[in-house]
């Protein structure tokens, strides 16, 4: 889901290397240099920014918290961080990534030019991730830099997202404290609705939870009138919603893990088909699912309901350094499930203006099994 | 709140650059240090990319995204029509061409957002686009007595924070906890965001993401407060020893005091921004401290705020700009000196005739947070 992005981000920032080892970086680097010479590529460009820095952070685990990185990746040896930061804060930056080689933007030209150098980078094709999320000055300079070199760009953005679609074990420890964590969030937030709470201190109590168990951001979205619409927080409410939706994100040590729940004394039919359709995507979920099989598989649990507008069709999708990764699971989307894939899957339901319902889950295909990493109680 | 006088600014730079439109562009990406175009003209502060069109009469179009957020924006955005959509570039594009594809369109701000949604607009408009970058840095660059009014607002609102900080820190405490309190606290006083910068350290030598470090007696806490609230933002800067303030420690911010008052009195309206950061600079060099005048030890002298103008822009040496009355920024002498390591010690400031004025009530000293 779209959420605010603040100014800045301050969770719990540091890379802990007991979760995630330099080794396993090594690995996942390496993985991307078997990559290029599958695809004959040269080098790896990978832009990121405050709000979409899944490969940056996958291979040097450097996720910027208000500015922009390019990771850069030869064919052998370690990935080059380049921080849009200055002579100050360089090093506070450079102590966020696993290796050593972090740089300052500077001149980007110059500085990309020095790379191509470095790396024996002298011909041949440059696969570019995250093309179309630069910045045109970014953009500009890094075409004109593979230009001025006699390098051509190259789109490697569905290769590294197929890359990083399957997770590895050691995503998935993360993966799943991340999903333990929405869980701490979502049971603060469900008590202190319970309690009697406002709107306003019911989300903060649940972000203080995210934040005390070490989360590096938590995002809220929630409803005031009943479901029908969403909003993140942006002047105190006092008031109390009778039937109280929320979404939570969380990330922890760069992995997010993100739900609805719906609140509410008693649970109406709405309610409770969207927990059943829910069910019902978990049970069919396996390597292979499409969109069209969730669709099918939840259709009797959703009859007479029309989608959630805030949904934009979409029934699930990947999740794990993006909040919204590759595939997008939706009715006639092409993209499927794959083994050792992390979902997030919502169910949201309308009927005429006044009844609205979300319920969602995250699961992983891991180990030839569906297991549920956190469900909307 | 829209200030009309804002948008009269922008309908007469849009007759001087013969454009029948304007269009103001805001990213996702929010920016303490950047203008919010949308949230200026039309009241509304986006989730997702945006987008303004202003027509020569005055005709405000605010288009959103996503497209789920349409109804918040007709909440905010009072007298301007709402496009909401999944695909910003195609809902700009058509809503430009409502009146014809012949039309000069003055543009601000396209260069924030990404290149898959600036390059079909590039594509579209072509020769008809006029550059109008910073037009509406330029336009905010004089707060109004209402806007002036607000920022005192929030800068009670950051004194506030950093007296929670005083309240809440001790020992055993991890920095990340600390800092989810003060952005939660923020947040329950009004603030809907907050640019703030904290660490915790015997000697830091600048600011750091709060991480897992333990809170420990003798720990220096750095805060740079930066409340957003009501489309502006403020910063103050502030430091705090966790236990007994040593001699070394109390020189040192006694220097930097110092430099904070040369600059208020050197910010008066017809100086240049160079000049308050010399006298600044000097203020710490003339005790014996000039090596340290520069990076790494130091950054800037201060810097603007958004979210309606960040100008003057960074207070730095190189910076020629001539002050104007009711420009607005934050006044920070932060620096490293040997001994003490960094300290923060810095206040919003509003430029009048005579002097760079205060808009916070309690000025910065270094505290002791008994332990």
């Amino acid at each position: 889901m779209r959420t605010m992005q603040p100014v800045t981000v301050f969770g719990s920032y540091m890379l802990d290397e007991e979760q995630i080892p330099p080794d396993e970086f090594e690995l996942r680097v390496t993985a991307a240099q078997d990559l290029m010479k599958h695809n004959g590529w040269s080098g790896l460009i990978a832009y990121g920014d405050a709000e979409d820095n899944a490969f940056v952070t996958y291979s040097t685990n450097y996720s910027p918290r208000n500015r922009t990185a390019l990771a850069l990746i030869g064919q052998t040896g370690v990935p080059r961080l380049i921080c849009w930061a200055g002579l100050r804060d360089i090093k506070r930056e450079a102590a966020l990534a696993w290796m050593e080689d972090v740089r300052m933007a500077g001149n980007l030209g110059e500085t990309l030019r020095t790379w191509f150098k470095d790396a024996g980078i002298e011909t041949g094709t440059v696969g570019l991730v995250d093309e179309g999320a630069m910045k045109p000055q970014v953009h500009d300079a890094v075409i004109g830099a593979l230009t001025a070199g006699g390098l051509v760009a190259g789109n490697a953005d569905a290769a590294i997202v197929d890359l990083m679609h399957r997770k590895r074990p050691r995503e998935l420890v993360v993966v799943r404290r991340a999903a333990e964590i929405l869980g701490k969030t979502v049971d603060t937030l469900a008590e202190s609705w319970r309690s009697g709470a406002s709107v306003t201190d019911a989300v903060l109590a649940a972000e203080g939870t995210a934040f005390a168990n070490a989360a590096q951001d938590a995002r809220t979205l929630f409803s005031i009138d009943g479901g029908r619409t969403l909003r993140p927080f942006d002047r105190p409410l006092e008031e109390r919603a009778e039937r109280f939706v929320v979404y939570a994100a969380v990330r922890y040590q760069g992995y997010w893990a993100e739900g609805f729940v719906t609140l509410s004394q008693r649970r109406n039919a709405i309610q409770k088909a969207a927990t059943e359709a829910i069910e019902r995507m978990i049970a069919v979920a396996r390597p292979g699912t499409v969109g069209d099989d969730l669709a099918r598989a939840i259709a009797p649990a959703v009859e007479g309901f029309a989608p959630h507008a805030a949904l934009t069709g979409s029934l699930a999708h990947g999740i794990g350094l993006s909040l919204h990764e590759a595939p997008n699971l939706a009715p006639g989307d092409p993209g499927s499930m794959v083994a050792e894939g992390t979902y997030s899957l919502t169910v949201g339901l309308s009927r005429g203006t006044l009844q609205h319902a979300f319920a969602s889950a995250m699961i992983s295909l891991a180990g030839g099994k569906t297991e549920v990493l956190w469900r909307a109680p | 709140m829209v200030e009309q006088s804002r948008i009269k600014w922008v309908q007469d730079e849009m007759a001087r650059h013969g454009v029948e439109l304007f269009a103001a562009f805001t990213a996702s990406g929010h920016n303490m240090g950047a203008t919010n175009s949308t949230r200026v003209l039309s009241g509304f502060k986006n989730m997702g990319d945006s987008c303004v069109l202003l027509e020569a009469d005055g005709e405000r179009t605010v288009i959103v995204s996503p497209s789920w957020d349409a109804e918040r924006a007709r909440e905010q955005a009072p007298g301007c029509n709402v496009i909401a959509s999944d695909d910003l570039a195609g809902a700009v594009i058509k809503a430009a061409n409502r009146h014809g594809r012949t039309r000069k369109i003055g543009v601000d701000g396209l260069s924030t957002l990404a290149h898959r949604t600036v390059a079909p607009i590039r594509a579209e408009w072509g020769d008809r686009m006029v550059p109008m970058n910073g037009a509406m840095q330029r336009a905010g660059a004089r707060k109004t007595p209402d806007e002036i009014r607000i920022a005192r607002e929030v800068a009670a609102m950051a004194e506030k924070i950093f007296d929670r900080l005083l309240e809440v820190a001790r020992p055993g405490m991890p920095e990340y906890e600390l800092a989810s309190d003060l952005y939660r606290y923020s947040k329950a006083l009004g603030a809907d965001d907050n640019f703030l910068l904290m660490a915790s350290s015997q000697m830091p030598k600048g600011p750091r993401p709060p991480g897992r470090r333990i809170l420990a007696k003798g720990d220096l806490i750095l805060g740079e407060i930066s409340p957003g609230a009501d489309g502006h933002f403020v910063q103050i800067c502030r430091t705090a020893v966790l236990g007994p303030i040593n001699e070394v420690q109390q020189r040192n911010h006694d220097i930097l005091w110092e430099s904070m008052q040369a600059g208020l009195a050197a910010g008066a309206a017809g100086n240049t921004v160079a000049h308050v950061a010399n006298m600044m600079n000097e203020a710490v060099a003339k005790h014996g401290f000039s090596e340290y005048c520069r990076p790494p030890y130091m950054r800037v002298r201060g810097h603007g705020l958004g979210s309606v103008s960040s100008l003057p822009g960074d207070i730095g040496t190189d910076n020629e700009m001539v002050l104007e009355e009711g420009m607005t920024f934050v006044m920070h002498p932060n620096q490293f000196l040997p001994g003490g390591g960094y300290m923060m010690v810095g206040e919003p400031v509003v430029i009048t005739q005579t002097c760079a004025e205060p808009l916070t009530t309690r000025f910065s000293k270094l505290t002791s947070i008994p332990v």
